[in-house]
């Protein structure tokens, strides 16, 4: 909401994959806080190339696609870092 | 949904949750000019829509009205209020209180079945509102109480129990399979989840044109404010400060004292304290003030 410092601001991403999604080759990233979630989404989907993906916060719930990466961060990163789990099969209900 | 507060109060959270259930408005629905085949464009529809339903449920109403004059295709039910297209994964009644102009009822919608735009959520039934409002349930459970277990040992069967007791509007229901879901008897959350839109400054009693005009905000608001309960004026102190600052722009006049007023449509004291509500959406629009 700090809108100003909340556009320059950057935070860490951490992809983990589960079951058979393919893995990446890196697996931590920078993302402008001020984005969507649907950004990290549509940035997975090209990284692994499939369009059906299942996308987590901590192994736990996905977010809805409108969410401000700042405040899943703000919310639920551990150590620094939002960890974000990716299926290419429904994983977590 | 309690967690756990005085005795005392339990029957007036019941109280309130259930005229929060079964808070409904009425809507004035019209098919889009551009998908009416027919020589006659189809009457209006007038329909009651519950404040914490969200639009696509209402779809099995709204399409019987129209199907005839509809042209040959597949349908994608989506929603529109003066150009605006409506996001489906917001409740009904928030996105009246954020967008409606005036207040006057019924609200003036229009459906369309065709072209579903890009900058909307993409949605196959029924299905896809279930799936977003689990998943917002799970979020707001994970910021309750630091896992989703609550929910995701719900069997099946009290799952759907659940998801129909919010899709029928049916508080009783609710209550019963609320209680199947554990966070009403366990124990007092550490924070609530606390979801706030906000129109931008200046905009007051303006049309929304862009959902960009809209900031929205999702808080783990803590249950105790040193030692005592927090009240819900001191939570968004803590997730809006730039509003309560005192050079805040004149734009949002007194807006300290008024913010926080309306939760689902009900007035509420800014010195209330709540600690108990898993998926309240809360709406502000500075107009209001």
């Amino acid at each position: 909401m700090q809108v100003e410092a909340a556009q320059s601001k950057k935070v860490v991403v951490l992809f983990r994959a589960t079951g058979d999604a393919p893995i990446l080759k890196v697996s931590k990233f920078k993302i402008g806080a001020a984005e969507r979630f649907a950004k990290v989404i549509e940035f997975l989907r090209k990284q692994i190339h499939r369009d059906t993906l299942f996308v987590y916060i901590n192994s736990a719930f996905s977010p809805n696609p409108d969410e401000l990466v700042a405040d899943l961060f703000d919310n639920f990163a551990l150590e620094g870092k939002l960890v974000v789990n990716y299926a290419c099969s429904l994983a977590w209900g | 949904m309690a967690g756990q507060p005085p005795a005392m109060e339990v029957p007036e959270d019941a109280a309130i949750q259930k005229v929060v259930w079964e808070g409904n408005f009425p809507l004035r629905i019209q098919l889009e000019a551009k998908e009416v085949t027919t020589l006659t464009p189809p009457p209006p529809l007038f329909l009651m829509a519950p404040r914490l339903g969200y639009l696509p449920l209402l779809a099995s109403k709204i399409e019987p009205h129209f199907r005839a004059a509809l042209p040959p295709g597949t349908d994608a039910i989506w929603f529109e209020y003066r150009g605006l297209p409506l996001k489906w994964h917001i409740p009904t009644g928030v996105l009246y209180d954020l967008l409606a102009e005036e207040k006057t009822l019924p609200w003036q919608l229009t459906v369309h079945f065709r072209t579903y735009p890009s900058e909307l959520i993409p949605i196959e039934g029924e299905e896809t509102v279930k799936w977003s409002y689990m998943n917002a349930l799970k979020e707001a459970v994970y910021i309750m109480h630091g896992s989703t277990k609550p929910v995701m040992s719900l069997s099946q069967k009290d799952q759907e129990e659940l998801w129909r007791s919010l899709a029928e509007g049916d508080f009783n229901r609710h209550t019963s399979s609320a209680a199947s879901l554990g966070v009403s008897t366990s124990s007092r959350p550490r924070s609530v989840p606390l979801r706030l839109y906000l129109r931008q400054a200046g905009t007051s009693g303006a049309h929304v044109k862009k959902w960009e005009e809209i900031a929205v905000t999702t808080r783990c608001a803590d249950v105790m404010d040193s030692g005592s309960p927090a009240t819900l004026g001191g939570a968004l102190h803590k997730a809006v400060p730039h509003l309560f600052d005192e050079g805040a722009s004149n734009n949002l006049p007194a807006l300290a004292t008024e913010l926080g007023r309306r939760v689902s449509g009900l007035e509420i004291e800014p010195s209330t304290s709540r600690r108990n509500s898993i998926t309240e959406e809360l709406t502000d629009s500075p107009r209001d003030t």
